[in-house]
């Protein structure tokens, strides 16, 4: 007989516990410091913990506990006198993509094919974390653009401009089109 | 196929599955396009390698190496009141680095080599946008040539710094801090650790301009003012 997982045993608090790692993980895309991380992946999980009857069943655990942890830094980024990064609806009109963005080209392509993991997370850590923090929460937490807007309290336009242009930055840098 | 360049930021979003975003031109667009269904294809292998990628996207950088650690300074303070001390001190230095003032990191920028060394303004702006992934507002500065750039990234804020060179010979760089909460508009002059800088709040962006000439510096900031938006 297997062992049935938190989710199976329907017991809030253990599945909370169990996705402390994508928890740091995603405090680290903010921090990008590791103690930082730690600190800010604690502090979610206690106040998620006593703060378990606001979460609503059915909804994405993930996501809630990713925007606990997305308000924690942000007021401690308040408390250091550190204004957070803002963004507006209009940014989409302020930053287009590029009018001489071409195509993907052969060699891009290519790069991507090829690149190595440890080549893509270190050029993916070379990233501006505006554009960095949305595509971690839809590429590799698998999380809806709306889930991740909703997570950094940005509009949903914002965070499809902000994964494209994430991307393409990842792409033309594994293919050493940018120094 | 002609015509991709108005689809091409959507295709991100088809590659995710989230075409409920995606306008019906474009789904229209990429039917027929070889070329943006190639990008679509490179988009998804691009998310499945970060996937599996997974931890090793939060590897410690060597930079990261040179701070200190909380927890490696917590056992020191118990280990004595003496030791305690130096360690407090050392807390806050680890602060200062770790949370950087956006106007100290801008003044320390300005003085760090540039990355890109051009008197060409549209290839120093094109290397901006591809380093920050942010396109600089278009300042027109008369007589002042443009020298280079360069890119720090600090715990607060992306910063773009951009050097010119006056008709007296002055340099003045220009740093423009990503994207900081308004605070309110206009130029403030400050002086941080010897420093004279001005800051510039417009609706363009906040800059820090600091320079070898307070006209040339209040040129700048005047030109940063009076910007298209």
């Amino acid at each position: 007989m297997s062992e049935r997982t938190p989710e199976e045993e329907g017991d809030l608090a253990a599945q909370i516990v169990s996705l402390r790692p994508r928890l740091l993980r995603f405090a680290w895309s903010l921090t990008r410091d590791r103690e930082e991380a730690e600190d800010l992946a604690q502090e979610a999980i206690a106040r998620a913990l006593a703060s378990q009857w606001r979460f609503q069943p059915g909804t994405n655990l993930k996501a809630w506990l990713f925007r606990i942890l997305r308000n924690v830094h942000l007021n401690l980024l308040r408390a250091a006198g550190t204004h957070p990064v803002v963004v507006s609806i209009e940014e989409l009109v302020l930053e287009p993509a590029s009018p001489h963005e071409q195509n993907l080209n052969p060699v891009e392509a290519r790069a991507i094919e090829r690149a190595e993991l440890r080549r893509i997370a270190d050029v993916y850590r070379t990233l501006p974390a505006s554009f960095a923090v949305p595509l971690y929460l839809t590429a590799v937490e698998e999380l809806s653009y709306a889930e991740a807007a909703s997570i950094l309290d940005i509009p949903v336009g914002t965070v499809m401009s902000r994964v494209y242009r994430a991307r393409r930055l990842l792409i033309s840098r594994l293919a050493g089109t940018i120094s | 196929m002609s015509g991709c360049s108005t689809h091409r930021e959507f295709l991100a979003a088809i590659a995710d599955g989230e075409t409920a975003l995606v306008p019906a031109a474009t789904l229209d667009h990429v039917k027929h396009c070889d070329e943006c269904n190639r990008e679509i294809r490179a988009h998804q292998l691009l998310t499945s390698k970060l996937r599996q990628a997974g931890v090793q996207l939060e590897q410690a950088t060597p930079e990261r190496r040179l701070i200190p650690s909380i927890s490696g300074r917590l056992r020191v303070l118990a280990a004595g009141a003496a030791v305690a001390i130096m360690v407090a001190g050392a807390g806050v230095g680890w602060l200062v680095l770790s949370r950087p003032d956006p106007v100290r990191a801008a003044i320390n920028a300005s003085s760090q080599p540039l990355q890109i060394e051009s008197t060409d303004a549209s290839q120093v702006g094109q290397w901006c946008l591809q380093a920050s992934g942010r396109t600089l507002p278009a300042i027109q500065l008369d007589g002042m040539q443009v020298v280079g750039a360069r890119m720090d990234r600090t715990a607060s804020t992306d910063i773009v710094t951009v050097v010119y060179t006056a008709p007296s010979g002055a340099r003045v760089a220009v740093s423009w801090l990503e994207r900081q909460t308004p605070q309110g508009s206009g130029v403030e002059e400050r002086d941080v650790d010897g420093h004279q800088l001005l800051i510039v709040h417009s609706e363009v962006g906040t800059a820090v301009i600091i320079g070898s000439s307070v006209d040339a510096m209040w040129e700048t900031a005047a030109a940063i003012e009076s910007a298209p938006t």
